[in-house]
């Protein structure tokens, strides 16, 4: 955790340190106004800022907003602040997840799903990185295939699925393919900027004890790289959920886009909250997944 | 045994469109000799040393040099993401690579610091560093681009002897850039000056460096300043200049306890 050590506290001379002198952190009592003037700052271990992030850990505040909101919400449903056939309570939400969860359609069709965006980033993360790195490191490669990428880039990939499905049919092809082309492009912009920003005396030291293309491409570029690559692994990642509720609207067999037609076409708003919770868990898990891999993947930027 | 040359330079030039900076230049260096090369800034030294590592392309003139060579430049050139022992054996044989780090960074004072990251390094520590990996190779041509350029003066008094020390150990041909007279001086068989492109001044300094009071150090001293365009030869003290900005606000001490 990066909080600060130390804390600030700021006293006038002359004045008493009465309740409410200005707290000031270190960096903004730094000044050199005339307000600053005469003004003494002291920086010591403990202070009343830190003692309470000490006793409350970093989760217990972060969950604070979230449960008020799902709190406010449940009171509105309680109290019949609108219909519950439009917005169901939290506490029915729950209890449908856990009746899916038991009579088996939302653990299989979820996994149909997580497999489908998986299968698919997996593929366009790995292509995205393989052009990124081609493109910033050899001109010609650029000269290629940088301006047809970026044009790509700026058709919004959504709207190619209709055409996927005329080309390849309604089963998992398109799915997979749209999923591709969606966490490709933002995985190739970020790796390209990435390996761009690579110190260039940092190549040439790797090339003059002895590396070879591979190695230096292993040791020097990619975890040069790496701050932007997992930029693009995150964006990507969280397109990939996007891409994948768009592309099982189409013909959905199985998976969670099934779900959501039987209960779209029923009314069924229960099972409706249910998914939208699935899917915002789903970010969720990814997100906390891309930051561990940051975690262990930069600690060397931590000093 | 034969004395035979490390380095064999001849007409060599370069020229960046029509800024000649290396012209016609002739330069030999013998096995496990130190020479210093100074000269003003801008005056091509990066250039000779980069033609001489095999950085820069030889357009005209011929450059003979052996291939075991290793670079050190002003920066340290670490790879943040590596160990500092993994920075020191970088491209060496699978097999020898933690032993061989490990004894590098020992001969350099920084046997503790082999698991360490280099931004937690400091300057002089993260040089010492640069220095164990051109080392570790047993290159037969060490060439430092003012290497300690960018240090304090303590640490470079430090630097200084490492670099002796390490010279006598090892035996490389050495080619040291410097802007710094007095370094090369202390450090060098020879001290030559680049100037205009050609090398017209050398300096031997062998016998003159184990006895500063020695009248001709004085005098060598002078006549490097001189070419290297300082007028005056007292520069060696040179006037304190008073700082009229305060770092920090005055009356505004930071204490901590
Ligand atoms: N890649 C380059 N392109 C154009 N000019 C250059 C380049 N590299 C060096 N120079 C010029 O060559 C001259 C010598 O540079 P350099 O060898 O770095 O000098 P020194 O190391 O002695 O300070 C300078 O005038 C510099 O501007
Ligand atoms: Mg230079």
């Amino acid at each position: 955790m990066g909080d600060p050590a130390a804390m600030a506290a700021v006293t006038q001379p002359g004045s008493a340190p009465a309740e409410g002198a200005p707290a000031g952190s270190p960096r903004a009592a730094a000044g050199t106004t005339a307000a600053a003037r005469g003004r003494r700052v002291t920086f010591s271990a403990g202070g009343a800022g830190r003692r309470w992030r000490l006793r409350v850990p970093s989760l217990v505040r972060r969950a604070v907003v979230p449960i008020l909101l799902i709190a406010l919400w449940q009171v509105g449903s309680s109290a019949s602040w609108w219909s519950t056939e439009v917005l169901p309570a939290p506490w029915d939400v729950a209890h449908e997840f856990v009746t899916l969860c038991n009579n088996g359609q939302l653990p299989s069709n979820l996994w149909v799903s997580v497999r489908r965006a998986l299968t698919g980033a997996a593929i366009g993360i790995a292509l995205g990185l393989a052009l990124g790195v081609a493109v910033g490191l050899w001109r010609p490669v650029e000269e290629a295939l940088d301006a047809t990428l970026q044009m790509l880039r700026t058709i919004p990939f959504l709207v190619v699925l209709p055409l996927f499905i005329l080309w390849f049919g309604v089963d998992e092809t398109p799915k997979i393919l749209i999923i591709t082309i969606g966490t490709a492009l933002p995985m190739y912009i970020n790796t390209m900027s990435g390996v761009r920003t690579v110190d260039p005396r940092l190549l040439e030291m790797g090339r003059q004890f002895g590396l070879n293309r591979l190695q230096l491409i292993a040791t020097v570029v990619l975890p040069g790289a790496m701050p932007s690559i997992l930029t693009g692994v995150r964006y990507s990642l969280g397109l990939s959920w996007l891409a994948l509720v768009v592309a099982e609207q189409i013909n959905a067999q199985k998976g969670l886009g099934l779900l959501i037609y039987n209960a779209q076409s029923l009314f069924q708003t229960k099972i409706l909250m249910v998914v939208v919770v699935v899917y915002a868990a789903l970010g969720l898990i990814t997100d906390v997944i891309v930051r561990l891999a940051e975690h262990r993947l930069l600690s060397w930027r931590s000093r | 045994m034969t004395p035979m040359n490390a380095v064999t330079v001849s007409g060599l030039r370069r020229a960046f469109g029509s800024h000649v900076v290396l012209d016609r230049l002739d330069l030999t260096i013998a096995d496990s000799e130190f020479v210093a090369l100074v000269g003003r800034s801008g005056g091509g030294k990066t250039t000779l040393l980069r033609t001489l590592a095999g950085l820069d392309p030889v357009a005209e003139g011929s450059v003979e040099v052996p291939a075991l060579r290793s670079v050190v430049f002003q920066e340290p050139r670490l790879l943040p993401w590596r160990r500092v022992w993994q920075n020191v054996s970088l491209g060496l044989p699978r097999s020898r690579r933690r032993d061989e780090a490990t004894r590098a960074l020992a001969e350099v004072g920084l046997a503790d610091h082999a698991q360490a990251w280099p931004l937690t390094l400091s300057g002089g520590e993260a040089q010492r560093v640069a220095l164990a990996r051109a080392l570790v190779r047993e290159p037969e041509l060490l060439l430092l681009d003012e290497p300690f350029g960018a240090l304090d003066a303590l640490t470079r008094i430090h630097m200084h002897a490492l670099v002796r020390q390490l010279h006598e150990r090892h035996r490389p041909a050495v080619l040291l850039v410097t802007h710094d007279v007095d370094e090369a001086l202390e450090l060098a068989d020879r001290v030559i000056v680049l100037r205009d492109g050609r090398l017209d001044e050398e300096i031997e300094t062998r016998e003159l460096f184990d006895d500063r009071r020695d009248p001709r150090f004085e005098q060598a001293r002078a006549r490097l300043l001189g070419l290297l365009g300082v007028t005056d030869t007292h520069v060696a003290d040179p006037t304190p200049t008073t700082d009229p900005t305060p770092t920090a606000a005055p009356g505004q001490p930071l204490t901590a306890p």
